[in-house]
C-alpha cells in the first residue's frame, strides 16, 4: 500500500516546484527558494541523524563549512569542475563526519550535544588559521557552477540544480529509511539495548547516521559556496548551527519531511517579516515559540493532524512513526 | 495522498505571502513620475537600502540603521536633497552572508533602490560585490574596516573610515615617533581585524628598518592575558600594540596593573568607548587609543552635541551610541554625495560626485577625499588618552603618509 500512493505525489510537487520560476519572476523569492533547497538537504541529512539515530549535533555548520571550503578549494586552486568538486566535497565531509562519529559512539545526551558543540567551534577557527590554504578572513570567491558549456549564473538556473539535486538527495534518504538501514536506525533510537538484542550493531549504525548526515551537509555546503558566491570563517558559526537546529525542531523531527518544512520556514519567515522595522526577530522569536510550544511535533505535525494520516516510510507498522514523533520530541530536548 | 497535497499548500502559501506583500508595492511605482529612468529616484523622493544586523553574535551593531535613519529624516523635514525626501530602507541579515543576497538582490530588483548606504559586514559586503557592481547599484560607507572595499578600487563603491590596515599603520607610526618607543611588543587578535592591522604595522616598522620584539597572537574570547604579559615583561619592550574589542581590552588593562606592567598600552580604535574605561577602571589609566571620528562620549564636542539632538528627536527614549554616531556619518557622506550630484541625478553623476570629494569635512568623518582609482575616504585616525576615566584628545588627526 505504501508503495503505490508514495510515488506519484511528490513527483507532482518536485513537478510544481520546477514551474516556480516560470510563475514567480522575482529574482530574490527564486534565491530564497534555491537558498531552501540546500537546507533541506542539511535539514534531511540532520534528521536522519538527530530524528532517527538519536544523536545530536549542535555543530552542523561546521559539517557544512567544511563542505564549502573543499568545494572551493578544489575549483578554485586546482582547477577541478563543479561536479567532481561536489562529489569530493561530500566524501570529504563525510569522512569527516565518519571521525566524528567514532568518539561520538561513547557520549549521550548533553555529553553529544557539548562535544558536536566544541567542534562548531573549532572548525571555523581552523578555517580561520589555516591562512595558506583558505585565506582565512579574507575568505574565498567560488565561481559558478558550470556543465559543459553552459553556466548556472542566473537565481533561476542555480535554484534547478540545487532543488534537482536535493530532490534527489531526499528520495535517496526516503529510499535508505524503508531498507534494512532505516529499520536499523529507528530500533536504535527507540530502545538501543532491545535493538542490540535483535541483533543490530549499535556502533556501525550510530556511525553511520553521522557519516551520511555530514555527507548531506558536505553536499549543502558545496551548493552553498557556488550559489552564495562568497564564503568566509565567520559564514559557519554556532550561530547558523543553532538555526538548523531549531529548523528541523520547526520542521518536525520525526520524519525526514521536516527537515524540508523547517528550511522552508527559517529561510522564507524571516525574509516575511524583514521589512518590519524592529520586529524581524521578534515575530520570528514569537513563531518559534508558538510551534515548539503548541505544536511540539513541528510543522509536520500540522500537516499529519490535517491529513489525519501517517507517514509511511516504514509501511507496514503505522505505530512506528508514532512513537518516532514523540521520540522525536524527547530526543530533541536533551 | 493528502500529505502531497497538504505540503503543496503549506510552501504555495508560503510563496504566495511573499509575493503578495510584494505585488503591492510593485503596483504603486508606476504612478510616481521617474526622472529619466533612474532606478530608486522620482520627481520627489530617493530610494535608499541597507542592510545590518539585528539578530545574530552582531545584532548590537543594528544601531547604525537608527542612526542613518534619524539622519536622512532630519534632512527630509529640512527639505531634502534637491526638493527629494530620502526614503530609507533597511533589513536585518543576523549577519548571515546568505541572507544579505536575498535582502540586496529584493531590493535592487523589487524596490529598485538608488543605491546603498552603510550596509554591515565583511563578508556582506563581499557577497552582493559581483552583483553589485554587475547592476551598476552604488555601495556608499559600507560599514567594515576592511581594505577590500577600497582595494581594489572599485566604480560605485565608497569606504568611508580608516581600515584596519591604515589603522594598524597609524598606530605604529604613534608609538614610534610620539611616545619613541624602540622596543615595540604587539598582541595580534586572530580576525580580520588583527590581521589587517598587523600588515599595516609592519609597513610601516619596515619603513624605519625596526622589527617588534615580540608578537603574540591571542583570540577574541581570551579572558586570561598573564603569560602573555609575563613574555612581554621578559622581553623589556618599551610599549604594547594591541587591538580587540571592549572586553578583551580591558581584561589585558586589569592584569597588565596587576603584573606591574608600566610601559604605555596603545589600543585601536574598535575598543575605544567608555565600555573599555567600566570594564578595567583604574587600570585603564594612561592607555592610548584610537578613533576615526568624535567620540559619542565627548558630549561637548559640537558634531557630537548636534547627533544627540537630531537622534533624540527621531528614536525619543533610546541612547545614542557609537554604533548610531557611525550610522549618522555614513547618512553624512550619502547626503553629501547628493547635494553635489545636483538637481538631475543618476548614478554617474552621484558617484562622480563623490569621486570629486576632496578634503570633505562637514561631517563626523575627517578629511574625507576620493579620486579616480582611491575609494578610501578617510585615511587619518585621532589619538587619544585616557585620563581620570574619560578620553582625552593627545594629538589631532595624523595621518598616513
Amino acid at each position: 500500500m505504501a508503495k503505490k500512493f508514495y510515488l506519484p505525489f511528490p513527483v507532482i510537487i518536485v513537478l510544481c516546484l520546477f514551474f516556480v520560476p516560470l510563475v514567480i519572476k522575482q529574482s530574490f523569492i527564486i534565491y530564497l527558494l534555491s537558498v531552501s533547497a540546500i537546507y533541506s538537504i542539511v535539514g534531511v541529512g540532520l534528521i536522519l541523524l538527530l530524528g532517527y539515530s538519536g544523536q545530536i549535533s549542535i555543530g552542523h555548520a561546521a559539517f557544512l563549512g567544511i563542505g564549502a571550503y573543499i568545494s572551493a578549494l578544489l575549483t578554485i586552486k586546482t582547477g577541478l569542475a563543479f561536479w567532481p568538486a561536489l562529489l569530493l566535497s561530500a566524501v570529504g565531509t563525510g569522512v569527516v563526519g565518519f571521525l566524528i562519529g567514532l568518539p561520538a559512539l561513547r557520549l549521550h545526551g548533553h555529553y553529544l550535544a557539548i562535544a558536536t558543540l566544541g567542534f562548531g567551534v573549532i572548525v571555523p577557527q581552523i578555517l580561520l588559521k589555516w591562512e595558506k590554504l583558505t585565506h582565512g578572513f579574507k575568505g574565498l570567491l567560488p565561481p559558478k557552477p558550470k556543465l559543459g558549456s553552459y553556466v548556472f549564473d542566473t537565481d533561476a538556473s542555480l535554484y534547478y540544480l540545487n532543488l534537482v539535486i536535493a530532490v534527489i538527495l531526499v528520495f535517496m534518504a526516503y529510499n535508505m529509511l524503508r531498507s534494512k538501514t532505516g529499520r536499523a536506525l529507528i530500533a536504535l533510537k527507540d530502545n538501543d539495548l532491545a535493538a542490540q538484542a535483535m541483533g543490530i550493531n549499535i556502533a556501525r549504525y550510530r556511525v553511520m547516521a553521522f557519516t551520511i548526515s555530514a555527507f548531506y551537509a558536505g553536499v549543502a555546503g558545496s551548493l552553498y559556496a557556488h550559489s552564495v558566491g562568497f564564503i568566509s570563517p565567520y559564514d559557519f558559526n554556532l550561530w547558523l548551527s543553532f538555526n538548523f537546529l531549531a529548523m528541523v525542531v520547526i520542521g518536525g523531527l520525526a520524519s525526514i519531511e521536516g527537515g524540508i518544512y523547517g528550511a522552508l520556514f527559517v529561510v522564507l519567515v524571516p525574509a516575511l517579516f524583514g521589512r518590519i522595522k524592529d520586529m524581524p526577530h521578534i515575530i520570528f522569536g514569537v513563531c518559534l515559540f508558538l510551534v515548539i510550544f503548541l505544536m511540539p511535533t513541528g510543522i509536520l505535525g500540522i500537516r499529519k493532524k490535517l491529513s489525519s494520516l501517517l507517514v509511511s516510510f516504514g509501511g507496514k507498522n503505522p505505530e512506528v512513526p508514532v512513537k518516532t514523533v514523540l521520540r522525536g520530541r524527547e530526543s530533541g530536548n536533551e | 495522498m493528502k500529505s502531497g497535497r497538504t505540503f503543496l499548500l503549506i510552501f504555495l502559501s508560503l510563496v504566495l505571502v511573499l509575493t503578495a506583500g510584494c505585488g503591492g508595492q510593485d503596483g504603486k511605482q508606476p504612478q510616481q513620475k521617474k526622472t529619466a529612468d533612474v532606478p530608486g529616484v522620482t520627481e520627489d523622493t530617493i530610494l535608499v537600502g541597507s542592510w545590518v544586523p539585528m539578530s545574530g553574535p552582531a545584532a548590537a551593531y543594528g544601531a547604525a540603521a537608527k542612526g542613518m535613519d534619524a539622519y536622512f529624516k532630519k534632512v527630509n523635514d529640512e527639505g531634502g536633497v534637491h526638493g527629494r525626501k530620502i526614503k530609507f530602507i533597511y533589513e536585518d541579515d543576523s549577519y548571515q552572508p546568505a541572507k544579505t543576497v536575498a535582502i540586496v538582490k529584493r531590493m535592487v530588483e523589487q524596490d529598485k533602490v538608488f543605491a546603498f548606504c552603510g550596509g554591515l559586514g565583511t563578508s556582506q559586503n563581499m557577497a552582493v560585490q559581483d552583483y553589485l557592481i554587475q547592476h551598476d547599484v552604488p555601495n556608499i560607507a559600507p560599514a567594515t574596516g576592511s581594505s577590500m572595499i577600497a582595494n581594489p578600487p572599485k566604480k560605485g563603491w565608497f569606504a568611508l573610515y580608516t581600515n584596519y590596515y591604515v589603522e594598524g599603520y597609524l598606530k605604529t607610526k604613534f608609538i614610534v615617533e610620539n611616545l619613541k618607543a624602540k622596543r615595540i611588543a604587539t598582541l595580534v587578535q586572530n580576525d580580520d581585524a588583527g590581521k589587517e592591522g598587523n600588515a599595516g604595522a609592519k609597513e610601516y616598522l619596515k619603513k624605519q628598518n625596526m622589527e617588534y620584539v615580540l608578537e603574540l597572537p591571542f583570540n577574541i574570547s581570551d579572558l586570561d592575558f598573564s603569560s602573555h604579559i609575563l613574555k612581554i615583561k621578559e622581553a623589556n619592550a618599551d610599549a604594547v600594540s594591541i587591538g580587540s574589542v571592549p572586553k578583551p581590552i580591558a581584561l589585558f588593562l586589569k592584569q597588565a596593573r596587576d603584573f606591574g606592567l608600566k610601559v604605555p598600552i596603545v589600543c585601536n580604535m574598535a575598543a575605544c568607548s567608555t565600555e573599555t574605561i567600566k570594564m578595567a577602571g583604574a587600570a585603564a589609566e594612561g592607555a592610548y587609543f584610537f578613533s576615526w571620528r568624535p567620540l559619542i562620549e565627548d558630549v561637548e564636542n559640537p558634531k557630537v552635541k548636534r547627533h544627540i539632538e537630531i537622534f533624540k528627536k527621531y528614536y525619543p527614549g533610546e541612547e545614542p551610541s557609537s554604533f548610531t554616531l557611525g550610522g549618522q556619518a555614513y547618512a553624512e557622506l550619502f547626503v553629501e554625495g547628493l547635494k553635489r550630484a545636483g538637481k538631475d541625478l543618476t548614478r554617474d553623476k552621484f558617484v562622480q560626485a563623490l569621486e570629486n570629494m576632496k578634503n570633505w569635512n562637514d561631517g563626523l568623518a575627517h578629511n574625507v577625499t576620493y579620486g579616480p582609482g582611491q575609494r578610501q575616504g578617510q585615511n587619518s585616525l585621532m589619538v587619544v588618552q585616557v585620563k581620570g576615566g574619560k578620553f582625552v584628545p593627545v594629538t589631532g588627526y595624523i595621518e598616513k603618509d
